[in-house]
């Protein structure tokens, strides 16, 4: 569009420095055309100032504010769902993910360690296994207290 | 025995601190008192009765929860306001798409229409009373694409600046001043319409 032209409108709203103002008025003294449009613009401007239509509410103030309170109370009564939020500073959150990383790597060698490492670990080990997985028996052995327990539920059906 | 607190006779920002502190009556001694200017406003936007309901019904609500930030920088009645213009807008943007773009916008990108038009006068105030004048300035805005209507409303009735028009309308600023243009020669000449139609009673 019409650079002029909308710094004329400019003009008219305020919008320009005082060195362009210089140069708009300068056009309005000079140009007949530009001189027009300014004053349409302008009459616009003015012919909507304080005539925006007045408008009431089509609803009691009761039935409006019901639904309002309505909400309202609801929202008081439902439980704070939002996750906690991560307040610390953005070298914070960067460097989060590869704490994460590091610490995870850290357990991994510590757990694949433990278990090639020292025998003697090893005992501290239970399992619980289903052998017998049809019957729904379950074995629970412990070499730390050297006891083996099978578990087998009565069939009833 | 318990006292009643007549909230009709406090001021706005009484009746804020008041809300603030979780007090509902006071929340809808404001609602009472600046309702039809807030639904006015939605009205402005969306045009539409039941839609202008409820974006102003939103916009309390919203302003409920967020009271605690309200710090008084501005009036109660100007952040109630600007709060149901920004759901307005939201709503109207998802609106638009779903809907295809109009023939008078592409026409307004494509350039030009607006210098085609002859330059009018635009006053039929002569004639017309107040009241009168209003609704048919109101009809002569909802003639006009949702894109040219609310950039005319924020910049002439809620006095924004184009930085904050275009802020709002998530466009540039260029975008707010062609828009501008293009509405206001366009209600130029709906109201020189207007007059014409007077003066041929």
């Amino acid at each position: 569009m019409n650079e002029k032209l909308l710094k004329l409108q400019a003009h008219l709203d305020g919008e320009l420095s005082t060195a362009e103002s210089k140069q708009v008025a300068g056009w309005l003294a000079s140009d007949q055309q530009a001189r027009a449009i300014y004053e349409e613009l302008r009459a616009t401007k003015s012919l909507l100032t304080g005539n925006e239509v007045e408008l009431k509410l089509p609803e009691t103030h009761d039935f409006y504010w019901s639904k309002i309170a309505r909400e309202i109370n609801r929202l008081n009564r439902a439980p704070q769902t939002s996750p906690p939020r991560f307040s610390g500073s953005w070298w914070m959150r960067l460097a989060a993910p590869f704490a994460i990383a590091a610490l995870a790597a850290v357990l991994f060698i510590s757990v694949v360690k433990l278990q090639s490492g020292s025998r003697g670990m090893t005992r501290y080990f239970q399992e619980i296994e289903t052998p017998l997985e049809e019957s729904n028996a379950i074995s629970f052995h412990s070499d730390a207290a050297n006891m083996r327990v099978v578990w087998i539920p009565s069939q009833e059906n | 025995m318990t006292t009643r607190i007549d909230y009709s006779g406090m001021t706005d920002e009484a009746l804020v601190k008041a809300a603030q502190r979780g007090g509902m009556e006071a929340f809808e001694q404001l609602v009472a008192r600046h309702r039809d200017k807030i639904y006015a406003r939605a009205f402005s936007m969306m045009r539409n009765e039941d839609a202008a309901i409820d974006m102003s019904q939103e916009a309390w609500v919203k302003s409920w929860q967020r009271l605690k930030q309200f710090q008084g920088e501005a009036s109660f009645v100007t952040w109630m306001t600007r709060i149901v213009i920004n759901l307005c807008l939201d709503q109207l943007r998802k609106q638009k798409r779903s809907r295809a773009d109009s023939i008078e916008q592409l026409d307004e990108e494509l350039g030009g229409v607006e210098r085609q038009m002859p330059v009018v006068n635009p006053n039929p105030t002569e004639r017309l009373e107040r009241s009168e004048l209003r609704q048919r300035i109101d009809r002569a805005l909802n003639q006009l694409s949702v894109e040219h209507r609310t950039v005319l409303i924020l910049q002439e009735f809620e006095e924004l600046e184009y930085k904050e028009i275009a802020k709002k309308m998530k466009c540039s600023i260029g975008t707010v001043m062609s828009r501008l243009f293009y509405a206001r020669r366009k209600m130029a000449s709906l109201l020189a319409g207007l007059r014409r139609e007077e003066f041929n009673k």
